[in-house]
Order: structure tokens, then sequence, then C-alpha cells
């Protein structure tokens, strides 16, 4: 299995500045944009990011390679992250937290109706449980493979596709009855 | 496994419930066998295929914005190249390691007798406080 990350992180080890630059720009936004879908929360998402990359400074001079790819590694980091953060919004009871809300300030009419969409499709993505959501977002919108999600996820690939059914099964339950108004069909 | 090998309408329809409609984002192995099944079942397929596409198209609405990164990823870059402390694990060791060593030493060597602890003591407490009796010889 040919890792090009696994070098980068040699040589991050090593201290090599040009190597750190290339992994930070490589997955740095993945890593947020990963934060924001479970989070929806971007100073939380940049939190998440910023631990996964510490994380990846404390193991960099002892990486091994063969064991795991870097980027299924930093996936399973970051969902955990972020599980623990989410976890904690409920023991904090913050029923706000994460929930995808339209500000009517910000309405203009044809913007108006893009955000509702988009919102109404967060909300959506919001409600699910958090297993869910983390399949979903690594393989629809991290584009990983049904192989790597579950590597991250730590679950088989059975249990991932268990995962992603279910929750496309939800989401196009909740969006059923505006299905015509989001695709633009109506 | 059998799964690469054929395909059932029964695991396509699996498929495009798990993964959707892109073929892109179908299990590697599966790829080649279910993109074939769905060409040879163009109607069926379709009809298969329409709540996975409009799903699909619903989820490419949830375009995130992202915000200006370059301070977060100077700061991230900063982290990554951070000094680390000096490969040093085996100092504490070491140190425990010689303690324990000189602990069997000593006991080896056998600790001073009690007798000669106690004019140690004396010696210096008599000099510390200039007492009669006290300093070398004391006690002796």
């Amino acid at each position: 299995m040919h890792d090009p990350d696994a070098e980068l992180l040699r040589r991050i080890g090593a201290g090599d500045a040009r190597a750190a630059d290339q992994l930070v720009r490589r997955h740095l936004p993945r890593m947020t944009a990963l934060g924001r879908r479970m989070l929806s929360n971007a100073a939380e998402a940049e939190d998440v990011a910023q631990e996964v990359f510490l994380r990846v400074w404390k193991v960099a001079p002892e990486w091994r390679t063969g064991e795991a790819k870097v980027e299924t590694w930093m996936h399973r980091v970051a969902v955990n992250l972020c599980y623990d953060r989410l976890r904690r919004r409920r023991e904090v009871n913050d029923p706000e937290a994460g929930v995808a809300s339209i500000d009517p300030a910000q309405s203009a009419p044809d913007a108006i109706l893009a955000r509702q969409r988009a919102a109404a499709v967060r909300a959506a993505l919001d409600a699910l449980p958090d297993r869910q959501r983390a399949a979903i977002v690594l393989c629809h919108f991290q584009d990983l493979s049904n192989i790597d999600a579950a590597h991250a996820l730590e679950i088989s690939v059975d249990a991932l596709e268990s995962l992603l059914s279910r929750g496309r099964r939800a989401l196009k339950a909740a969006l059923s009855a505006r299905a015509d108004d989001l695709t633009g069909d109506a | 496994m059998a799964r690469s090998e054929e395909m059932s309408r029964t695991r396509m329809q699996a498929i495009l419930d798990a993964y959707g409609a892109d073929a892109r984002r179908w299990p590697a192995e599966e790829r080649a066998a279910a993109e074939a099944w769905a060409a040879a079942h163009g109607d069926d397929f379709a009809t298969m295929a329409r709540e996975a596409q409009a799903l699909d198209a619903a989820l490419a609405l949830d375009v995130r914005e992202s915000a200006d990164d370059a301070k977060l990823a100077a700061q991230v870059s900063a982290i990554l190249v951070a000094p680390r402390p000096a490969n040093d694990w085996w100092r504490p060791v070491a140190a425990l390691a010689a303690c324990a060593v000189l602990g069997v030493a000593i006991g080896f060597a056998g600790a001073p007798r009690h007798d000669d602890i106690a004019s140690e003591v004396d010696a210096v407490f008599g000099a510390a406080f200039d007492l009669p009796g006290f300093g070398e010889g004391a006690g002796g």
C-alpha cells in the first residue's frame, strides 16, 4: 500500500517545514470541512483541525508505514474528536448547538431560496445520529472509499453500509416534503 | 469475494441505497460489475436510481463556505514544525536504574554504623553552635 503522506510524516518528524506545508495544504481543508459538517460550527471545526494536526506532530517521528493510511488515520482522529464534542454538547444539554438555522436578516429573494435549500439539507444532516452522519460525511463529502471510511470509523464495511443506508433513508424522509424544491425540479 | 464477480438486482439496490447513484462512490471492487449491470438494465436501473439521484442532488446543495484558512494554515504549519523536546526518554529510565544500582551498592558496601552517624551529627551540631563538648573528638 503506497501512502504518499507517510513520507511527509517522516520528514515532518525530522522538522521539515516544507513537508509540513504540503501536508497542511493537502489535508487542512478536508479536516475543517469534516468538522464543519459534523459540528455545524466553524470555530469548533478549526479547533478540531488543529487538534488533529497536533496529533500528527506527536506521532510523526514514530509513524509506521503500512499500518494505516495517514489520511484514514487523520479522519479517524477527527471523527472521534467530533464525537467527543457532540457528546459534551449533549451533556450540557445545549439544544441549539449544531442546529442549522436561517438568519432572516440575510434575506434577499434568490439568495434566500438557495440558503433555505442548503439549510434544509444541513438541518437534515445535523438531525442524523452521529454515526450515520459521520458515515455519510466520510463517503459522500470527504470521498473516502468504503474501506477507508470503515477503517476511519473502526467498523466493518457491512456496518458502514448499514449506517449509510439508514442515514440516507432518514435524510430522504426528512427532505421528502421539500424534495422538488430542493432539487429544483418543481 | 463473490460480490466483485456478479451483480444481482438486490445488491445493485443495496449499493444505490448506501452509496448513492454516482458510480465514483460505489465500492471499487464492485464498481465494474455494477456499471455493467446498470448498462444492461437501462430502464430498470434508471427507475431504481431515481431516488438516489434526487438525494445526491440535495446533498450537493450543502456547500459549506470555507473561511479564509490562510491564518489557520499558518498556525497549523507552525504546530507541525514546533521544536521537539530532546529524545531523552531514556533519561528517567537511566536515573531510575542508577538509583537502583546505587541502592544495591550501598547495601553491599554496608551503611555507616549508627554510632558513626551519631558522632558526625554531633560534630556538625557542635560546630554550628560552637558548643563545648561537641566537634572533633566529641564523644570520643
